[in-house]
């Protein structure tokens, strides 16, 4: 279950990183305006949780097109580590905007799924869980065909391979960068926006998600969507089974120690391309 | 020579001010302010070893100016060792944290490196949060005792229990720090840096040892982090898992971006600013942290050699009467 949303908002980092490669250190704040949109929205439209999902999706893809067009595109030549501290940078504007607009308090999306218990092969679980669960798959699911399948897929797969080839292609490399920007984002606020009636939504929650994120798509290769996914679920999983059998004090630990061990092996992430 | 001669002055304007410092700020807080400058400043220069100079961005320095805070911290209090003993062993402390980070990363390329050092930082810091047995967890470690006085042979003891005391020890510190730098960025050494820094590809079919140079780099900045970190312990007497956490880091990279990447004075001067100014602005106390991150995006975009760098073209300009080649 947390592995779905830590796999959603680690696609959106390897999509971002894949096409325009800068590593974008704030979707994890746009995780949590995302859930802050849901909140709202479920507050003004009567537990819509439906549309407050939808609601949160189109938010923050349109903040993702704003943060590429304006933030982003200006450092598309200088050094990568500008775009880091930039990214950085908006990490802090988020997160403090969030505080100032809205309060230190903790908020609970109110979902209509989150009282029915259903039983699957012997396990209790609520709705609302089943229901991350399967939203993620189906979003990961209609993103790769998307990809794989249409033309504007096609198109952000050549701008990740070859920026400078595509763009002798006639593809319009810079509106594709901001396609790519809307899709991530969007990814990174419906995980918010799913998350936000198990755990609760304040203006830190992004920090453990984008660490996690980051710790994910470097464990399956920057810029590698599959191995986002895979290495989002491992990651879920070896907290959960660490955190029962080992201790629970270092559950967030074992996240760093296998990403240490995997780069040790093999530097390039499970799924990466090697670099030479 | 007139140029050295202007320097040699500058310097000796700089440390005249420096020194008369704690007999012009009254205010006790200010002062605070100044001797935190000081120690951030001494954090700031040993990244910039690795961020500015060689091109690598840390962000695990806050994790080693924590190792050896606490180390330096646990062998006074714990094992009532001289604190001027604790000094070699923090500062190895943390230079192997650096190695040991180093030589899993340092061959990958940037994003991976910034982001494994995260990591590490995120683990030292849940580590000393945890090992509740040796570092009293998210308690901390309270009454860290001034440095040990040094006998002057028969003239007295040279204390350092008042803050001007310590601020001098600070300030001793960041211009050890400094001269260290200068000599290494001014060294084949540094050259090297410089030559990773451009162009990685290109330094090495030039024969530059690109992990050895990047080691080097990096466990010195590492050494020298924890030794800000052992200054910082013994001024503030109190320490806890936070102290060695991500945020640190985070800030010198704010001091550094915003005072210039790269440049020699530009740790100093983003400190500085970004220590005093926000506090004399009181009234945008709750837009602090807000302002700060849209100032790091508009200075990262728009000057990207931060506010030294800055000055550096404005003054190149005006001499030439031209656009600086850039």
């Amino acid at each position: 279950m947390v592995g779905s949303i830590y796999a959603l908002i680690a696609m959106g980092v390897a999509m971002i990183y894949g096409v325009m490669n800068v590593p974008h250190f704030a979707l994890g704040a746009k995780a949590m305006l995302g859930g802050y949109v849901a909140f709202f929205m479920t507050a003004f439209f009567h537990q819509a949780y439906g549309l407050a999902l939808v609601g949160s999706i189109v938010v923050l893809a349109f903040l993702g097109l704003g943060v590429e067009r304006w933030i982003f595109r200006p450092l598309a030549k200088a050094p990568g580590i500008n775009s880091f501290i930039s990214a950085f940078g908006l990490l802090l504007v988020f997160e403090n905007f969030a505080l100032i607009a809205f309060g230190t308090a903790y908020r609970r999306i109110l979902s209509p799924y989150d009282r029915q218990m259903i039983h699957i092969f012997g396990a209790n679980l609520t709705m609302q869980r089943l229901l991350v669960v399967i939203i993620a798959i189906v979003l990961m699911v209609a993103l790769h065909l998307f990809i794989k399948y249409t033309a504007l897929g096609t198109a952000i797969r050549a701008v990740a391979q070859n920026r400078r080839g595509a763009l002798l292609c006639g593809i319009h490399t810079e509106r594709i960068a901001g396609i790519t920007m809307a899709i991530g984002s969007g990814l990174a606020g419906v995980a918010g926006a799913l998350i936000g009636p198990l755990a609760m939504v304040y203006p830190t929650m992004g920090d453990t998600l984008i660490v996690k994120a980051f710790v994910i798509t470097i464990l399956g290769g920057m810029g590698s969507i599959i191995g986002a996914i895979i290495g989002g679920y491992i990651l879920g999983l070896i907290e959960a089974l660490g955190a029962m059998y080992v201790s629970v004090d270092y559950k967030d630990a074992f996240a760093f120690a296998v990403l240490v061990l995997v780069l040790a092996v093999r530097p390039q992430g499970l799924f990466g391309k090697s670099q030479r | 020579m007139r140029q050295g001669s202007k320097t040699a002055l500058t310097i000796a304007v700089a440390l005249l001010v420096a020194v008369a410092l704690p007999y012009v700020v009254t205010n006790d807080y200010l002062f605070h302010l100044i001797i935190m400058a000081v120690i951030w400043s001494i954090l700031a220069t040993s990244l910039n070893l690795v961020l500015g100079y060689t091109g690598l961005l840390s962000l695990a320095h806050g994790a080693f100016f924590g190792l050896g805070a606490y180390t330096s911290a646990l062998l006074v209090t714990k094992c009532d060792w001289n604190f001027w003993v604790t000094i070699p062993p923090s500062m190895l402390v943390a230079a192997a944290g650096g190695i040991l980070i180093g030589v899993l990363t340092l061959r990958l390329e940037g994003h991976y490196f910034a982001v494994s050092t995260m990591s590490f930082g995120i683990v030292v810091s849940l580590i000393l949060e945890k090992w509740d047995d040796l570092t009293e967890g998210p308690r901390g470690i309270s009454s860290i005792p001034a440095p040990t006085p040094i006998p002057l042979f028969g003239l007295g003891h040279l204390t350092f229990e008042s803050d001007t005391a310590k601020y001098y020890l600070a300030l001793a510190i960041l211009a050890i720090c400094l001269l260290f730098v200068w000599r290494m960025i001014h060294s084949p050494i540094g050259r090297a840096l410089e030559a990773i820094r451009q162009n990685e590809l290109l330094a090495s079919c030039l024969g530059v040892d690109l992990i050895y140079y990047k080691l080097l780099a990096f466990s010195f900045s590492a050494a020298m982090a924890g030794l800000a970190g052992v200054i910082y312990s013994t001024y503030i007497t109190y320490l806890n898992p936070v102290d060695a956490g991500l945020w640190n880091g985070f800030y010198a990279v704010m001091y550094i971006v915003i005072g210039g990447m790269g440049t020699f004075l530009g740790p100093l001067v983003g400190t500085l600013f970004l220590v005093t100014v926000p506090e004399i602005l009181r009234v945008f106390q709750d837009y602090r942290l807000l302002l700060l991150g849209a100032l790091l995006i508009l200075t990262i975009t728009f000057l990207p050699d931060g506010i030294v760098g800055g000055l550096k073209r404005l003054r190149q300009r005006r001499t030439v009467g031209a656009m600086p080649p850039r």
